[in-house]
C-alpha cells in the first residue's frame, strides 16, 4: 500500500492503517531503533510507541514522507530510551531519573522555548545541508541522525573510514561556523 | 560543570538533528553510491572455464607460430626479425635498461611482463620536469595548473606521460608492474628531497636561503567511487612542503584542500595482519608517530592543517629506512 493511502487510513482513524504501516515500516524502524538502544526487546519496544505515537499524531498532522516522519518519532524514542539505560547502569542517578519520569508527565517533554530553540537550531543545521553535496549530506545524516557507526557507514558508502572521518571533521568545523555566522549560540 | 555544558550542547544538537527535514532523512536512508566503478574498480570480464580454456589455446598456437617464425629465421641467418617479435626484443632491451621515464615514442603500452621478460619491472627513473614547482603562495597557479589536467580516468601511459604518479593504495586498480613504478617514482621524489642535505641545509639557514633554492614537485591521483580524478600535488621548496588536494572534478566534491608543512614522516603501522608504510606532511615536527597515527584513526578525524597522509605503501622496505632517518634529521628545522 502506497504512503498517501496509509496516511489516508490513519486520518480517517482506520486500524487497517496501523497495520499497513507495520507492514511497510516495522524492519526500517527496527533497524533505526536498533542502532541507538542495546538491545532487542528495548528497540521493539520503541517501534511499538512509534506505531502509537503515529496514530495519536495524524491527524492533526499529515505527514508528506511517512518514512522520515516516522524514522525521526523512532530515532527520538530510542535515544530517550539510551539516556534512561545508561542513567540506570550509572547505579541509577536520582537525579536524571526523576527528570526522566517528570518529563513524561508535561506535553512533550519540552518547554515552548526550548522547542522553539530546537527548530531554529534544526532548520540552520537543515539550511546548512542543503548547501552540501547528496554524497556529503548522506554521510552527515547517516552518521548523526541515524547514529550509524564509521565503519558501517564507510561499507555502505563504499569509502575508506579515513575519507569518512575527514568528510564528518570538516562537516563539523564547517557546521559550526555556519551556525555562529546565523548568530546560533549553543 | 564544563562537562556538564559540553554534554547539554551536544544533547541539543542531537535532539535537533532529529527534528532534520523527512526528506532529507529518507534521502540518506536510500541512497545508494553509484554502481560500476565501486571505489573506482573497473567492471571486468570475467570469462567461464571453457571460455578461457578456448583463449588460453588460441593464444599459445599463436605464440607458437611467432616463436616458430622468428627461430626460423635466426636459424637460416635470414636478417633482422620481423616487426612483431623486433618490437618484443626492444621492450625487453629497454626495460633492462630501468629506462622507462617516457623513452616510449609510440604512446602505448608495452607489454613488458610477457615472455621471457616476466620477471623485471619498469621501474623508471623520477623525472620531475614535467610538474611545476609552486609554493604556497602561489596557490591560484597551482589550482590552475590542476585544473587543467585531464578530467577522466589515466591509464598507466596517460600517467607516466604526464608525469603524474597514481595512488597505489588503490592497488586493486594497477597491475603489479604498475604500482612498482609508481611506488619507485614517489620513492625517488623523496630521496631527490632528503639526498640534497646540503641544499636543505642551506635553505634551513635564514642567511643563505634566498639564493640557493632545492625545489621539486609530483602529483599523485587517485580515483573517487564513481572514477573522479583526485589530484594532489605536493611540492617542495627551501624545507617547505605544500599539499594541495583538488577534488574540483569530483561531481560529489568540488573543492580542495590544502596546507603547508615541515616535514615529510615515514610511519610504518604494524598489525597482526598486515604491515603499511605511509607518508605524512606534518606541520609540526613535536608530533609524535603515535600522535599522528592516533589522529588519523579517531573517530573525530584529523584536522589537514597539523598532518596530512600523501602516500602509502604496503608492508615495510627496508630501504626506508635510510629516508626515514634522514627525513626525521633535516624535518622540521
Amino acid at each position: 500500500m502506497r504512503d498517501e493511502e496509509i496516511i489516508q487510513l490513519l486520518w480517517e482513524r482506520e486500524e487497517e492503517g496501523i497495520l499497513q504501516m507495520q507492514k511497510n515500516y516495522a524492519r526500517y524502524l527496527n533497524a533505526v531503533a536498533g542502532r541507538i538502544v542495546p538491545s532487542y526487546e528495548d528497540a521493539e519496544e520503541c517501534v511499538n510507541d512509534t506505531w502509537l505515537r503515529a496514530w495519536n499524531s495524524i491527524p492533526p498532522h499529515r505527514p508528506e514522507n511517512l518514512a522520515g516522519y516516522l524514522a525521526k518519532i523512532v530515532r527520538n524514542l530510542a535515544i530517550s530510551c539510551y539516556k534512561k539505560y545508561h542513567a540506570q547502569k550509572r547505579g541509577g542517578d536520582v537525579v536524571t531519573m526523576a527528570l526522566e519520569e517528570l518529563s513524561e508527565c508535561i506535553a512533550d517533554g519540552t518547554r515552548v522555548e526550548d522547542h522553539l530553540e530546537k527548530k531554529v537550531l534544526a532548520d540552520a543545521i537543515a539550511a546548512y545541508l542543503k548547501k552540501k553535496s547528496e554524497r556529503d549530506r548522506v554521510i552527515f545524516v547517516k552518521r548523526y541522525f541515524y547514529l550509524m557507526e564509521v565503519r558501517e557507514l564507510a561499507k555502505a558508502m563504499q569509502m575508506k573510514e579515513n575519507t569518512i572521518k575527514s568528510i564528518l571533521f570538516r562537516m563539523r568545523g564547517e557546521l559550526k561556523g555556519y551556525l555562529k555566522k546565523e548568530g546560533i549560540e549553543l | 560543570m564544563k562537562a556538564g555544558e559540553e554534554r547539554e550542547k551536544e544533547e541539543k544538537l542531537l535532539h535537533a538533528i532529529g527534528e532534520l527535514p523527512e526528506d532529507m532523512v529518507t534521502e540518506a536512508e536510500e541512497y545508494q553510491p553509484k554502481r560500476g566503478q565501486e571505489r573506482g574498480r573497473r567492471v571486468w570480464f570475467y570469462p567461464s572455464s571453457k571460455f578461457a580454456a578456448v583463449a588460453c589455446a588460441i593464444l599459445l598456437a599463436v605464440g607458437a607460430v611467432a616463436g616458430g617464425r622468428a627461430l626460423y629465421r635466426i636459424a637460416v641467418n635470414a636478417g633482422p626479425v620481423e616487426a612483431d617479435s623486433q618490437s618484443v626484443l626492444e621492450n625487453g632491451a629497454m626495460v633492462a635498461d630501468g629506462d622507462g621515464g617516457g623513452d616510449e615514442t609510440d604512446g602505448q603500452i608495452k607489454k613488458t611482463d610477457s615472455g621471457a621478460d616476466g620477471g623485471r619491472q619498469d621501474t623508471g627513473a623520477y623525472d620531475g620536469s614535467r610538474i611545476p614547482v609552486y609554493s604556497a603562495k602561489e596557490k591560484k597557479r597551482v589550482k590552475k595548473y590542476l585544473a587543467g589536467l585531464p578530467d577522466k580516468y589515466l591509464s598507466f601511459q596517460e600517467a607516466k606521460d604526464l608525469g603524474i604518479i597514481r595512488n597505489v593504495e588503490q592497488s586493486y586498480l594497477l597491475k603489479g608492474k604498475e604500482e612498482a613504478y609508481f611506488t619507485e617514482q614517489w620513492i625517488q621524489f623523496c630521496q631527490k628531497i632528503m639526498d640534497n642535505r646540503t641544499c636543505q641545509e642551506i635553505a634551513n639557514s635564514s642567511e643563505e636561503r634566498h639564493d640557493i633554492t632545492c625545489e621539486a614537485a609530483i602529483v599523485i591521483v587517485a580515483y573517487t567511487v564513481e572514477g573522479d580524478p583526485v589530484y594532489d600535488y605536493i611540492s617542495y621548496i627551501n624545507g617547505e612542503y605544500y599539499w594541495y588536494s583538488d577534488s574540483s572534478k569530483d561531481q560529489f566534491g568540488g573543492g580542495y584542500l590544502d596546507g603547508s608543512y615541515r616535514e615529510l614522516r615515514i610511519i610504518t603501522e604494524k598489525t597482526k595482519k598486515r604491515k603499511r608504510t605511509g607518508f605524512y606532511l606534518v606541520a609540526d615536527s613535536g608530533m609524535t608517530d603515535r600522535e599522528i597515527i592516533k589522529m588519523l584513526w579517531s573517530d573525530q578525524g584529523y584536522d589537514e592543517e597539523k598532518f596530512a597522509p600523501v602516500f602509502w605503501i604496503e608492508g615495510e622496505r627496508e630501504d626506508l629506512e635510510a629516508l626515514r632517518q634522514q627525513s626525521r634529521q633535516y624535518g622540521g628545522n
